[in-house]
């Protein structure tokens, strides 16, 4: 592999990080939107399986 | 065994608040949830699993009640669980200690026509007291099964399994499903006439009796019950029914003298208190507990206060003064893991992306990690021991005058871990004013991610006293929030606040093991946010700093190295190579998408002292407030090479002229008092509706710029006394 396409492979590598922070962000802040209860309210443990399977944190 | 033996078995576990259900629901399923000693722990119900020979007992923990008729939300939660869903059987988990008054709830519950087995929860804690409970003699006088149990040692478990499986076979067997337990209470000759008829005629519509009760409907009407009239609108007579209750109510407060209520009230504690007298006894004289011999200081009504404040005082002191020390290890880890990284990866953007955005943005917030632990020790330990009450009675006379009530404390002193819990803890308040200016004040309590904020600039700016300028940031929190009900209640949210009534528990030694699950909880929280939304934020904001990439043009080079030489003579290549070096990254940073949008924005942010880089910061900062942090640390270290003299964040901090103490100050403030994270917010809506949220989120920026502009402006022209603390 020369410097052109090393330096293009890592260009590649950060760019996907990047959109996968992106899509990661967005992703999180829709489902903040949507109301669904946040990661961060007590009781780790506390995830239930709700009618259709859908996970629901106390 | 039976086909009803083998079916699986949905269980409700109620019971009076404080009684330690969550305890015992934790022992009968494994599960972790948060036990804590003060009423109202839990606001919604929570499910969970246990299987035993064949099977499955899914137990429901609901939020305590004293009563079925319920007021506030919580209370709500937990009726209508138990009349709409039908449990198969209720566990009615009572204090031992305080049976007489635990009982009354369970006579409720008989009269559901629900099976009911008793769990004498804190047996342990009645045999020290002297209290001698005869089991079988009380089973047998109440005609409903009942099983000594510990909740916090598990132990009672399988010979409650054993009575819940006996109990609803016998169920199965005596009654059917709809008719009356043979053991329910009489009310006497003269509430029995009037309750017989009424139970007839609301009986005569079965599939209506199918779904509520027709004596326990009928008892509840007499007690006015506003709910019970309501669900009565479903009979097919419910016209008629109606006017005969009201007519038998004003029959029974006539003859008796006094409300139909406290009639039937009486009732119940008399055919309790006949019950507990043949079956309690106090085999030792009740000497002063140890309880009551601390109350007689904390709860002085001199002192109580002045105990509260020195109590959070302390919290606070030993979180800052422990936590510093691994708190420096940790930053000096990342100092090295950066180095690591920067040997070993070659130049170019992954390495900037790995040491800049990654180890500079998530190790800037991970470093706070052992202040988090501290915090969250002190803060369940206080709960534990059961000081979070005696808190609330310290505090409500004081809040009074700020429209607020005790209850509010509770929520409110655990806005400082995290506001969404916070929030849905206000579920106890029973007025639904109070609810919400309790839940629009709790962001105003520095939650667990301003902290680390606080820290780092407090530690920069303020050396000599951070910890003292952090606490005074906590205190202004907690003023902000008294004046913010104040001006609630006076103004969109008017109204007298509701009287308080709460039971003191004892206090308790807490458990190492649930003290470390709770700040195991918390503390993990905190990592996989600082590992997810953190870490995500972090690439984010190092991609928008570094591009589009920027060269600075020759002939500026060739000007600035001109000026410069002019400026410092005899200066050595290697000055002006470093001089050069910084030049172009910030050049480089301020024709970033970073820097584009801080320069738009910072007019906004400009009357505050903020340039645009604190405005980046604060605009990040909406996601999550850690991010602030994350973001200070790619802003400041962007464009700069990482070397054994790196210095830390807070050195770079300092070193920038626009960044004095002042402003330090005022960013504080800012991050004290603007809307909460998209969590909180989300919490906020899910509670309150998209009205009151839009109104809590104006409210607190507005309130945030206008605290933050005053100050800046003041502290500039009295001259920046905030620099000389």
């Amino acid at each position: 592999m020369n410097a052109g396409q090393a330096a293009a492979a890592e260009a590649f590598i950060v760019a996907v990080i990047v959109a996968a922070a992106l899509l990661f962000t967005v992703f999180r802040i829709l489902r903040a939107a949507r109301g669904r209860k946040p990661s961060c309210c007590s009781g780790g443990s506390g995830r239930r399986k709700q009618k259709g399977g859908r996970d629901c944190c106390e | 065994m039976s086909d009803i033996k083998k079916s699986p078995l949905r269980v409700a576990l109620a019971g009076n608040p404080n009684a330690g259900k969550t305890s015992l629901f934790n022992a009968l399923t494994g599960a972790h949830h948060k036990v804590g000693n003060y009423p109202g722990v839990t606001v919604e119900k929570r499910e969970g699993s246990r299987f035993l020979d064949g099977r499955e007992y899914h137990f429901v923990d609901v939020p305590g009640i004293y009563s079925l008729t319920a007021y506030s939300i919580d209370e709500v939660v937990a009726r209508d669980f138990i009349l709409d869903e039908k449990p198969d059987l209720i566990v009615d988990v009572l204090d031992s200690t305080n049976l007489e008054r635990n009982l009354f709830l369970c006579l409720q519950f008989q009269e559901l026509g629900i099976p009911v087995v008793g769990a004498l929860n804190m047996s342990d804690e009645a045999a020290a007291k002297g209290i001698k409970i005869d089991v079988e003699a009380l089973s047998g006088v109440l005609g409903i099964p009942m099983v000594k149990t510990v909740g916090t040692k598990g132990s009672g478990i399988i010979a409650l399994l054993d009575s819940i499986d006996a109990a609803v076979g016998d169920q199965q067997a005596t009654y059917g499903n709809n008719s009356r337990p043979a053991h329910s209470i009489r009310y006497g000759q003269e509430i029995e006439s009037r309750v017989e008829p009424l139970e007839a005629v609301i009986a005569a519509d079965a599939p209506f009796a199918a779904r509520f009760p027709a004596r326990w409907l009928a008892v509840k009407l007499l007690e006015k019950d506003v709910n019970a009239y309501e669900r009565l609108a479903f009979h097919k007579n419910a016209a008629g029914i109606t006017a005969q209750a009201k007519e038998s109510v004003a029959w029974i407060e006539k003859h008796y003298g006094k409300d139909a209520e406290i009639v039937i009230s009486e009732q119940r504690y008399g055919y309790i208190r006949g019950a507990a007298n043949e079956t309690v006894t106090q085999v030792k004289k009740p000497t002063v507990s140890l309880t009551e011999a601390i109350d007689r200081v904390v709860m002085n009504r001199f002192l109580a206060l002045l105990i509260f404040l020195l109590v959070l005082w302390g919290v606070f002191k030993l979180t800052f003064a422990l936590g510093a020390y691994p708190q420096g290890w940790l930053e000096v880890f990342f100092g090295w893991l950066g180095g690591a990284v920067n040997s070993v990866v070659p130049e170019g953007f992954l390495r900037s992306l790995l040491v800049k955005g990654v180890i500079g943005g998530v190790g800037s917030v991970f470093s706070f990690v052992p202040l988090i632990i501290i915090l969250f020790f002190l803060l369940s330990l206080l709960e534990d021991v059961g000081y979070m009450s005696r808190a609330a009675f310290a505090t409500d006379k004081f809040l009074h005058a700020f429209g607020l009530h005790g209850q509010s404390v509770f929520p409110m002193i655990l806005g400082f871990g995290c506001s969404v819990p916070a929030i849905m803890a206000a579920r106890t308040l029973k007025s639904r004013r109070d609810r919400i200016v309790t839940i629009l004040v709790i962001p105003f309590m520095s939650c667990g991610a301003k902290l680390p904020v606080y820290v780092l600039l407090a530690g920069a700016f303020f050396a000599k006293n951070a910890g003292n300028m952090v606490m005074l940031v906590y205190a202004i929190g907690a003023v902000i929030s008294l004046i913010a009900a104040l001006v609630l209640k006076k103004t969109v949210l008017r109204g007298d606040p509701t009287p308080f009534v709460m039971e003191l528990p004892p206090y308790r030694a807490p458990t190492l093991g649930g003290l470390l699950w709770h700040v195991w909880e918390k503390t993990s929280q905190y990592i996989k946010k600082a590992g997810t939304v953190i870490m995500a934020a972090a690439i984010l904001i190092w991609a928008i700093t570094t591009f589009p990439l920027y060269e600075l043009p020759q002939s500026q080079i060739a000007s600035l190295t001109t000026s410069y030489k002019a400026k410092n003579a005899n200066v050595d290549q290697k000055a002006i190579a470093s001089y050069l070096e910084t030049a172009k990254a910030g050049a480089s940073l301020e024709h970033s998408v970073a820097g584009t949008i801080g320069k738009f924005i910072e007019p906004v942010f400009r009357p505050l002292g903020f340039d645009w880089k604190i405005s980046v910061a604060t605009v990040t900062g909406f996601a999550a407030k850690e991010v602030i942090v994350s973001t200070f640390g790619i802003l400041y270290r962007v464009g700069t090479e990482e070397n054994e003299q790196s210095t830390s964040l807070r050195d770079a901090l300092r070193a920038d002229s626009q960044f004095t103490p002042l402003v330090a100050f005022v960013l504080m403030l800012f991050v004290l008092v603007i809307p909460p994270c998209f969590a909180a917010l989300s919490t906020i809506k899910a509670e309150l509706g998209w009205g009151w949220l839009g109104f809590a989120f104006v409210f607190m920026l507005a309130l945030g710029w206008c605290l933050g502009a005053a100050v800046y402006q003041i502290g500039l022209f009295t001259g920046g006394a905030v620099a000389a603390i």
